[in-house]
């Protein structure tokens, strides 16, 4: 209830109680001190009387006269409180009495006896006193006097009045007081509070409240209050700026959210964010339409309800995710709802907060189905165009087979004679088998594009013993090939060269049956090029620089079929002839 | 005849009265002296002496009894009892001459006829003469015991004591028949 009151009437109803307690406090201390000395003051005035008394009849009682004693005890009537009086003797027995009215309760000889003792002691709002009257040593009776106290009650019953109507009237005189006092305390304290509702009620922080400039606490109070509301203005300004600029940087974080969203929403690859316990957190529209799950299906499951092939999900991808920061272009397979394996071309990368705490995984991929369809059908028709290129080579080596059967039939039925003839058929064999050979080794390799040129030359030195057995037997042909691969295009025309040349050295370089050697080498260089060099350790030649001026088929042959590898050559004297020529792959 | 049992009845009756009172008496007599014993003894606790009287009894306070032993032994009870720091002596007297060697003297109703001598023996003399015949005060004797009212009373002479040197206590005096000379 108090709490609830205004200030103006809590600074009465303090200043009011307050004078109360200390009116009330003050009354009782005076009232019990007043009857503590009252009391005091009456036990030792009645012990005073008791041993006058016994003064006054310790002659009667060691006489026995009982009338004087009398007398004197009668005398205490004077005194008012006095209720009863008894002299007894020193054996306990009463030896005269006197009683201002008649007795309330007499003394009985056992309590006599008992209380003949010096003593005093309240009973029945009564004061009793005993006092043993001694003479010379000697005891010899005692006295007892019986005293009111009902003076007392009235006197504290005038006092609590009393005590009443002054602290009545101090109340009132301090109600009023306080009433008038108050002004100095409330007035300001209020004004301080409309101020309050005012700027609460008006949100107006640029109200002032008036300060008495007294100095004491109140106008510290108000000063305080102006300060503070000044304080709270300033900031108010603030943090409306700073509300404004928060309220845009929202909006551009939603913009950019949304320009987020909208990304993700239309992205044509799914995308997924798990947490590092595999747990999905987002998955955008994508996802959903590829897998043919709903949003509410997917969020809050495991991995593994999507990544089939992943049975443990904390498994190495995972661990080696986390390591790397991200992984590219991993082949995986998504599982949809309805139990289709789809393969997916699967990115990963780890996500980080702004402390660089692994946030979680964020995981795209895209759909591959079209494009390992694709592939498929790519690769069957590259297998087709392959079986059909091989059977291209092969009708090439078939008919090519068909006119070296014509050209050996021309030379070995007799219908040529001239031995010229048939070596110029002979030697167009060789180079028509040549070629043949090269598509065979073609169709016959799983490579179409190339052939290994090292194997093809050992082959192709084998026809050319065979073809011309007459050197067979005193020239040897030694290959050294690296591992070299030559398209057709090359391999044709080396080939060509390569017959040229041994035949070449056959016809001219090892006369008169002399035996030799003819070294073929090819090798890679750098750039791409390649270098073939035919030796042979024939007679040679003096002037070799001829050689390329020459007019002869075979060295306009070779000149030609050099142009056509666009290399370069020359036919260097070393202890025969050596050609060396440069070509690219 | 009739007059006869009248006589006889009234005879008896007087008779048991007679008898009534003697034993009646007799009680009294018995308790008189104890209570003559008592009062001698407080006496001495109102009475001052002047300094110089029986300078020689010391912390000794003498009272005698002369004449008859009426107090069989209820002196007994007050012998060697202490005044003032002084000791009751309790003696018996026989001689007047020694009657100057007493502080308090009591001298028995039998002693009736050598009153005057003694009171004239010691009319210089602080002993206080304490008497229980009628006309002892006015004789000379300080205190005398009377019978009133079955009570053991007492008369002083103020003056006498007064002229004696003696101080009696107002209290006791208050409770006394004063008796001027």
């Amino acid at each position: 209830m108090i709490k609830n009151l205004s200030v103006k009437y809590k600074l009465i109803l303090i200043v009011t109680l307050t004078s109360g307690m200390a009116l009330i406090i003050g009354y009782a201390a005076f009232i019990t001190y007043d009857i503590m000395n009252y009391r005091s003051l009456r036990k030792s005035e009645v012990m005073s009387l008791a041993r006058i008394t016994g003064k006054n009849v310790r002659a009667s009682l060691l006489f026995d006269d009982k009338e004087f004693a009398h007398e004197i005890i009668t005398s205490l009537s004077a005194k008012i409180g006095v209720v009863s009086a008894y002299i007894l003797t020193k054996e306990g027995e009463i030896f005269t009495e006197y009683h201002r009215s008649s007795p309330k309760n007499s003394l009985s000889s056992p309590e006599l006896i008992r209380k003949l003792k010096e003593t005093s002691y309240y009973k029945d709002g009564d004061l009793n006193v005993f006092h043993r009257i001694i003479f010379d040593k000697e005891p010899v009776g005692a006295v007892f006097i019986r005293f009111s106290m009902n003076e007392q009650f009235l006197r504290l019953k005038k006092d609590v009045l009393t005590a009443f109507i002054i602290a009545s009237l101090s109340l009132l005189a301090a109600l009023i007081l306080s009433t008038r006092l108050r002004k100095t305390i409330s007035h300001p304290i209020l004004r301080l509070t409309g101020t309050v509702d005012r700027i609460l009620k008006e949100k107006d922080y640029s109200l002032r409240t008036e300060t008495p400039d007294t100095g004491d606490e109140i106008d510290v109070l108000a000063k305080g209050f102006n300060e503070m509301v000044e304080q709270i203005e300033e900031r108010e300004i603030e943090l409306k700026e700073l509300v404004n600029r928060l309220t845009d940087s929202v909006k551009e974080t939603s913009n950019t959210k949304k320009y987020v969203d909208n990304i993700i929403r239309s992205m044509m690859d799914t995308l997924i964010v798990i947490t590092l316990d595999g747990i999905i957190v987002t998955v955008n529209q994508a996802t959903l339409t590829l897998l043919n799950y709903k949003e509410n299906e997917l969020t809050g499951q495991e991995i593994p309800i999507i990544i089939q092939d992943e049975l443990n999900f904390k498994g190495a991808w995972i661990d080696d995710l986390i390591e790397k920061g991200s992984v590219e272009n991993i082949e995986k397979t998504y599982l949809s709802k309805d139990g289709r394996k789809i393969p997916v071309l699967f990115s990963g990368a780890v996500m980080y907060d702004d402390n660089d705490d692994v946030q979680g995984i964020v995981c795209v991929a895209r759909d591959m189905t079209d494009r390992k369809q694709a592939e498929e059908q790519m690769r069957e028709s590259l297998r087709e165009k392959e079986v059909l290129l091989k059977e291209i080579h092969h009708r090439v080596k078939n008919n090519l087979s068909s006119i070296l059967g014509l050209l050996y039939v021309a030379a070995n039925t007799g219908e040529v004679d001239d031995n010229n003839a048939i070596g110029l058929l002979v030697e167009s064999q060789n180079r028509i088998r040549s070629m043949a050979m090269i598509h065979e080794q073609l169709y016959e390799s799983d490579n179409l594009a190339k052939i290994d040129f090292g194997k093809y030359l050992n082959n192709f030195a084998e026809i050319l013993k065979q073809s011309y057995r007459d050197y067979k037997s005193r020239v040897t042909i030694e290959i050294e090939a690296t591992d070299i691969w030559l398209d057709i295009n090359k391999a044709v025309p080396c080939g060509l060269l390569i017959h040229e040349l041994v035949v070449n050295s056959f016809k001219h370089a090892f006369p008169e049956n002399r035996e030799g050697e003819i070294d073929i080498k090819v090798f890679s260089k750098h750039n791409n090029e390649f270098t073939l060099i035919v030796k042979d350790n024939g007679i040679g030649m003096d002037k070799v620089a001829n050689l390329q001026n020459a007019e002869s088929m075979g060295l306009q042959l070779i000149d030609g079929l050099v142009k056509q590898l666009a290399g370069e050559y020359e036919f260097i004297s070393d202890h025969g002839i050596m050609f060396q020529g440069n070509f690219k792959e | 005849m009739k007059k006869q049992k009248v006589f006889y009845f009234f005879s008896t009756l007087f008779t048991l009265l007679i008898l009534c009172s003697e034993i009646s008496a007799g009680k009294i007599t018995a308790r008189e002296y104890e209570i003559k014993a008592a009062y001698l003894y407080y006496f001495t606790k109102f009475i001052d002496w002047p300094s110089d009287f029986l300078p020689n009894s010391g912390n000794q306070l003498y009272m005698c009894i002369l004449g008859k032993d009426s107090f069989n032994s209820s002196l007994d009870t007050i012998e060697n009892k202490k005044v003032r720091n002084k000791r009751l002596i309790v003696r018996p007297v026989y001689d007047t001459d020694d009657t100057n060697m007493c502080h308090i003297l009591f001298i028995n109703h039998s002693e009736k006829m050598r009153i005057p001598a003694i009171l004239d023996k010691l009319k210089e003399s602080s002993v206080v003469t304490v008497g229980e015949m009628r006309g002892f005060t006015q004789n000379g004797g300080i205190i005398n015991f009377y019978i009133k009212n079955n009570k053991v009373r007492f008369q002083i002479n103020a003056d006498k004591a007064h002229n004696a040197g003696l101080r009696i206590s107002s209290e006791l005096l208050r409770l006394a028949d004063i008796v001027r000379e």
